[in-house]
């Protein structure tokens, strides 16, 4: 959806639903700033939009520090004159029980997912609020409602809806806008390095019977940032094929 | 584009819609070929008043939701239906909040049902006023929207253009919330 002269800076932009968001927002007409802790992946996929006759840069930088974002923000204003959307989309898996999580792992998820996004909010809220506009959107996870072995997973997305409720009251006056995408099954290179037992079972549990793709994410990630969604804010969109309607949990026992 | 428009679509959504490229008609059961998407209007943003609002939806969704199946291609279609904020609770409004409920239930069954079919079900919100009589001013939201600007009926239509769009596939059984945050701070809106 139309995003003619909006700056977008999309995190974790190098792989999976942030690089086809920041596809998606570079093909309607944003100037996106492609920011990766994965340099490379970031310059590739800034070059494959500019390719495209898109603008768009890339940087380097790492949202679990306050100056990764300052970095990318900095970027942003030299390049573009500023931020009206920032997608917080980088984020990590954890997939294990309890007995068998360890603090580094706990903590490593809890930086990536959730201070990523206090980071990002905070300083999008410094840029936008003077500006009196602008568009927040937060990659949470349909896992917040709860799911085996998704303990740190689960809890730091379900404190990114939370977080995304309570910005969006903090700044709905000021006309800034902050809602959060809750995707469920999603085909990037993690769902396909599953093995295919184990998706067969995700896919079971599907609704649709399908499974999501990145694209699907970065189009209600288009609505959301676009002046069709001028009502929306605090919304948790489920981009999930019906799943977060109910999944069947698996038998007892397991 | 063809979508059919059943109960008592405003005529500022429609046109909204119109503009956006689809073209509306009134009913399911008229025309011939293939239908794109199904707006379910049961009219809960201008209440009648009568206190009547819960009795028909959920028969008015399914029988939309059955004729309409008939003419969606073998690749499903989309269905839209526009509910009221009420859904989360409203005092004195307990019709137009229990048709909104209702029709939220129905909506996340039937997209179980059809999920396989290519068939999405979906919900957008929004503002009931709660003054009542003026129909020009019903679905704005001065008093309720936390955002600086008000819910318009073209606002309404954005978002349901969105749900109705074919890219929209992997999005079934979702409420959205077309109230300018005006349903936060409800256990009922995450
Ligand atoms: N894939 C799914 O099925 C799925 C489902 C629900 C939610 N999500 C969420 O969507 C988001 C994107 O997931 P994906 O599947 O595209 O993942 P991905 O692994 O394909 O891409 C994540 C990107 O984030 C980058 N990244 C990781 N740590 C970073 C850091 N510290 N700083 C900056 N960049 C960093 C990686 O380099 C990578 O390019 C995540 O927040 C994830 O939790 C994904």
């Amino acid at each position: 959806m139309e995003q003619t002269s909006r700056v977008a800076v999309v995190t974790g932009a190098g792989s999976g639903i942030g690089a086809a968001i920041a596809r998606e927002y570079a093909a309607a007409g944003a100037q996106v700033v492609v920011a990766d802790l994965d340099g490379g992946r970031a310059d590739a996929v800034a070059a494959e939009i500019q390719t495209a006759g898109g603008r768009s840069v890339a940087v380097e930088m790492d949202v679990t520090r306050r100056e990764g974002f300052l970095a990318t923000f900095a970027a942003a204003r030299s390049a573009f004159g500023g931020v009206d959307v920032l997608v917080n989309n980088a984020g990590t898996g954890q997939n294990g029980g309890i007995r068998g999580l360890d603090d580094q792992t706990w903590e490593r998820t809890v930086a990536i997912n959730l201070s990523s996004v206090y980071y990002g909010c905070q300083l999008a809220a410094q840029e936008m609020v003077p500006r009196r506009a602008g568009s927040i959107i937060n990659i949470a996870s349909r896992a917040w409602l709860g799911w085996y072995g998704q303990f740190a997973y689960a809890a730091t997305k379900g404190a990114v809806v939370s977080a995304t409720r309570s910005l969006a009251i903090e700044l709905a006056k000021y006309g800034v806008r902050v809602n959060c995408i809750a995707p469920g099954l999603i085909d990037t290179p993690l769902m396909q390095s599953l093995d295919q037992p184990v998706k067969d079972k995700l896919m079971e549990a599907q609704p649709t019977g399908t499974l999501g793709t990145p694209e699907d994410v970065a189009w209600a990630a288009s609505f959301l940032a676009s002046p069709a969604a001028r009502a929306v804010t605090g919304q948790t969109l489920y981009v999930c094929g019906g799943k977060s309607i109910y999944a069947r949990p698996a038998a007892r026992g397991r | 584009m063809e979508l059919v428009g059943v109960g008592t679509v405003a005529d500022q959504v429609a046109e909204g819609l119109r503009e956006r490229g689809w073209d509306v008609r009134a009913s399911a059961d008229t025309g011939a070929g293939d239908l794109c998407g199904v707006l379910v209007d049961p009219g809960l943003l201008i209440p009648a008043g009568g206190g009547d609002e819960a009795a028909d939806v959920v028969e008015l969704l399914r029988g939309a939701v059955d004729r309409a199946r008939a003419r969606f291609p073998a690749t499903g279609g989309r269905v839209v239906v526009l509910v009221s904020r009420d859904l989360l609770g409203a005092p004195a409004r307990t019709a137009v909040a229990a048709a909104s409920g209702a029709l939220v239930s129905a909506v996340r069954s039937l997209a179980l049902e059809l999920g396989r079919s290519g068939i999405t079900v979906n919900v957008v919100v929004g503002l009931t006023d709660a003054g009542g009589d003026d129909q020009e001013d019903t679905v704005g939201a001065h008093v309720e929207s936390l955002l600086p600007w008000d819910i318009e009926c073209d606002d309404l239509a954005a978002a349901i253009s969105f749900l109705l769009d074919e890219r929209s596939a992997y999005i079934t059984g979702q409420v959205l919330q077309c109230t300018g945050g005006a349903s936060l701070l409800s256990s009922l809106s995450a």
